[in-house]
């Protein structure tokens, strides 16, 4: 997918986070809108208008993300629940796989050992402790390296986007766009049938 | 919006889609309909027709 300006990288990252809090939407779906919406701001773009507001044109053109997840809601309305039900289980077998990883990683790192420390003797009761240390260690790193990546991720936006933190525009909260959005279902509905 | 209606019809096996890059190296996902598809389409067509023709026979000519 190529990249739009910083700003408007971070415009359409912040959109797309925005949208993930609705569980209409699976990751193909959030893929697609963001296609969607950086065609819609390189041709804007092209056509000479700036990148905010390419990007407001583009976004508003789709309409807020609960009108948008709506749709999809309405398409497939077993969808959120299926999502629902994904992130219920989600959770309670990734703690189960980090707390079997952990057992068995100990059972290992105490096999091992006492193969290495089998021609001295028996082995100390420390070094369990000392491998225990290690395993968790490892799982914990894993654990921040993974978090240390986003905010690598975005150390890197706010580099290439110059000094200090970019000011985050949220065009579909803009009061002039929440006045179309506030009307009612119906109209709203059709409106992003007509846009759609 | 189109996109769930396009969903949609994926789930229901009338169109498949793949993601490709364009062009201008942006990544799309193109749509195709296939033979269901095509022939839900030829039913759907037939029946509109049928609905139309009654109407039209109603109010005559406009």
């Amino acid at each position: 997918m190529s990249r739009l300006g910083p700003a408007a990288e971070e415009l359409v990252a912040v959109w797309r986070r925005s949208l993930t809090a609705h569980d209409e939407f699976l990751r193909d779906d959030l893929d697609e809108l963001e296609a969607h919406v950086r065609t819609g701001v390189a041709a804007r773009v092209a056509d000479g208008v700036s990148e905010a507001e390419a990007f407001a044109d583009a976004v508003g053109d789709l309409g807020p993300p609960a009108g948008i997840a709506e749709e999809f809601g309405k398409a497939d309305p077993s969808r959120v629940w299926r999502c629902r039900l994904r992130r219920m289980l989600v959770g309670p077998l990734v703690g189960e796989v980090v707390l079997l990883a952990a057992m068995y990683g100990g059972l290992v790192a105490r096999g091992t050992a006492n193969w290495f420390w089998r021609p001295v003797g028996e082995v100390p009761r420390s070094l369990y402790s000392v491998f225990a240390v290690v395993v968790f260690t490892l799982l914990l790193g894993a654990l921040s390296a993974y978090r240390a990546l986003g905010w690598l991720r975005r150390a890197r936006r706010l580099l290439v986007g110059g000094a200090g933190s970019p000011r985050v525009h949220e065009p579909w909260r803009s009061p002039a766009l929440s006045s179309l959005w506030g009307c009612s279902s119906a109209r709203r509905s059709s409106c992003i049938v007509l846009i759609g | 919006m189109l996109y769930p209606v396009l969903r949609r019809l994926e789930a229901d096996g009338l169109i498949v889609s793949e993601w490709r890059l364009s062009e201008v190296g942006r990544r799309r996902r193109y749509y195709q309909i296939n033979a269901d598809g095509s022939e839900a389409l030829a039913t759907e067509r037939q029946q509109w027709h049928a609905v139309h023709g009654a109407l039209q026979k109603v109010w005559g000519p406009a």
